[in-house]
């Protein structure tokens, strides 16, 4: 069970660093129709304003 | 898909998390799902037609500058897999059939890397380069990678080394087609 609850814990790591490294390229890598949410636009490391 | 978004957004998401970190989580989710599923029709079709390490090879090189060189990007996600079918595994089909030569080809490759790497970055409406930060930022990362693909273009084989071609003219392609949208668009505002 514990094994499991760490997996699962990496995996959603790994996911949020995914999305972060999408955010430093803008969602070049894979969002059409998908806009970066506002609040996350707001965690841009280049984002002013 | 909407059904296996939401699974793995409630399967991922832990009472610990922060807002931003639920909305990260919930965004790279559906990146990746709606992302598998294209894999897994282009690959199916290049695996099909017999050409997956083309396509592959082909992908990669692409990839590597398309993250940092931006470019033209399909409105929508069916456009976009409609595209990649045939700008992926149909055109690399039909680059099995064409013959060039070694030096010839070596040259459209360093031509078509020095055109990109002085075009790119080329931001989207929707996704625009922010700031000059941003974009000195872009810069370094595609004079990087650039060498680094050239690098790896002069050690494959040569049966291999036009599919590399292949993946930085495809890249040339967008940024070309976002310029030229850019200057269209440009026109037509001036002409209203």
């Amino acid at each position: 069970m514990n094994y499991l609850k760490t997996m699962i814990k990496n995996i959603s790591n790994l996911i949020m660093s995914i999305t972060q490294n999408d955010m430093v390229y803008v969602c070049r890598m894979f969002a059409h129709e998908e806009e970066l949410p506002e609040k996350l636009k707001k965690e841009h490391p280049f984002y002013k304003g | 898909m909407k059904y296996i978004e939401n699974y793995l957004v409630n399967l991922f998401t832990l009472e610990s998390h922060t807002q931003t970190e639920r909305l990260k989580i919930e965004y790279g989710i559906k990146l990746l799902v709606s992302e598998v599923g294209r894999l897994f029709i282009v690959y199916s079709i290049a695996l099909l037609l017999g050409c997956l390490l083309e396509v592959m090879i082909t992908h990669i090189a692409f990839y590597v500058l398309r993250q940092v060189c931006f470019g033209f990007h399909f409105q929508t996600s069916r456009q976009c897999l409609i595209g990649s079918i045939l700008l992926f595994p149909i055109l690399c089909k039909l680059t099995t059939y064409i013959k060039i030569d070694g030096t010839l080809l070596s040259i459209l490759t360093l031509l078509s890397l020095l055109l990109v790497v002085y075009l790119a970055p080329q931001g989207t409406k929707k996704h625009s380069i922010l700031n000059t930060a941003h974009r000195d930022y872009l810069k370094k990362k595609i004079y990087k990678r650039a060498i680094i693909l050239y690098g790896i273009y002069l050690l494959l084989p040569s049966t291999l080394l036009p599919f590399i071609t292949l993946g930085i003219l495809l890249e040339l392609f967008m940024l070309l087609l976002e310029i030229y949208n850019q200057k269209k668009e440009t026109i037509l505002y001036e002409l209203s």
